[in-house]
């Protein structure tokens, strides 16, 4: 039996998957203005469905409530231990994702990866230093 | 009056014959059980996820610790039923269902208050069905248990949510099923620090909003607590309206 809490690195694999679903959805968003509502609906389902257990999905989800109310700038007093390392888990899959999807330098809209020639948001095109 | 210190006194009709069970008044180490008792899992199916969410066992089990007496059976050989050993044992799973039923139906009245709220306390009316009437006929129910509390801080709203959204995995990080902890104990304890007075409970004939906190804290039923503490921190839906109505 796990304790979720206990599990820092699940914490940190739960919250990568929830940015990366997040992602997905946003980007078939983006791409469905103009579309009916069948493809809509189609596109929405090929979004992956999260693998990971609930329970690590509600821990992360937390995480990211309690990290809103910190960028918020309300005091993070009272915090049990494992939101505190909770905290610094979803900091660090954070880091993992924007690494993996980074920012479009015109529109700040994150790119598929690091290798995408073209922004597909804003048009920019990128080229790659030889 | 809703008296915490009476014995709950259910009676039901099966079949044409009347049974009438006893239970005394559970104490906080037996709602504790109860709660761990409680079956609340999550695990995900091809993509979805499916829950369960079960209390029949733990409501059985409470209510057969908590009988004291049982009337209308019969007994082999016309024995009486205290002198048989584990009569609670005895008493159908159905029936100790139908008493665990009583004591935990417990919910937020939809009563309207008199006054509009006061700031910096909050007010938290309950129903409950209590015990049977006089005539032993139905099961009274109660409303206007009322709880009044001091408003939570946003450090107490946190220690609530973390422990709603604490579980244990079985059976592997992504394939295992969630076994949910449930918030009733930090309920509780939360309960005890931001009561200040209650309307509509008893004890041993006393009301017990004329008695200092402390007593309210000791006295007050542990369902009762998690019923009324629960919803300070849950969010009231706002009046919405379509547009162009």
């Amino acid at each position: 039996m796990i304790d979720v809490v206990r599990d820092t690195e699940g914490i940190r694999l739960a919250c990568i998957e929830i940015f990366e679903q997040e992602f997905q959805t946003g980007m078939i968003q983006r791409s469905l203005e103009g579309a009916n509502e069948q493809t809509r609906e189609r596109l929405m389902r090929s979004v992956p469905p999260l693998t990971i257990s609930p329970g690590y999905e509600r821990a992360a989800r937390h995480l990211m409530g309690l990290d809103s109310q910190r960028e918020a700038g309300l005091p993070m007093t009272g915090l049990a231990n494992w939101e505190g390392n909770g905290l610094v888990a979803l900091f660090e899959a954070r880091l993992a994702h924007h690494a993996k999807h980074p920012e479009c330098s015109r529109c700040k809209v994150r790119l598929v990866s690091r290798f995408v020639p073209e922004c597909p948001n804003c048009g920019a095109k990128f080229t790659r230093k030889k | 009056m809703f008296d915490l210190a009476q014995s709950r006194i259910v009676p039901f009709t099966v079949s044409g014959h009347t049974y009438i069970l006893t239970l005394s008044p559970p104490n906080k180490a037996q709602w504790l059980k109860y709660f761990e008792a409680i079956v609340n899992t999550s695990e995900r199916i091809d993509g979805k996820q499916s829950n369960v969410f079960d209390t029949s066992a733990a409501k059985t089990k409470l209510a057969q610790a908590l009988l004291t007496d049982a009337s209308g059976y019969r007994t082999l050989g016309g024995k009486p039923l205290q002198e048989m050993e584990n009569w609670q044992k005895l008493v159908p799973i159905s029936h100790c269902m139908t008493a665990g039923n009583i004591l935990v139906s417990v919910g937020k009245s939809e009563t309207s208050d008199d006054e509009p709220m006061l700031l910096g306390t909050e007010e938290v009316r309950l129903e409950a069905l209590y015990t049977a009437n006089s005539e032993r006929t139905s099961v009274v129910k109660l409303t206007d248990l009322i709880h009044h509390f001091q408003t939570p801080t946003v450090e107490q709203q946190r220690r609530y949510t973390s422990s709603i959204n604490r579980s244990f995995i079985v059976g592997g990080s992504r394939a295992g099923k969630t076994v949910w902890q449930g918030g009733q104990r930090v309920l509780i304890e939360l309960y005890d620090e931001l009561i200040l007075s209650v309307e509509g409970y008893g004890f041993n004939g006393h009301w017990l909003e004329e008695e200092p906190v402390d007593s309210i804290i000791s006295k007050m039923d542990c369902f009762h607590k998690v019923a009324a503490a629960e919803p300070l921190f849950s969010s009231v839906s706002p009046d919405t309206q379509a547009d162009g109505e």
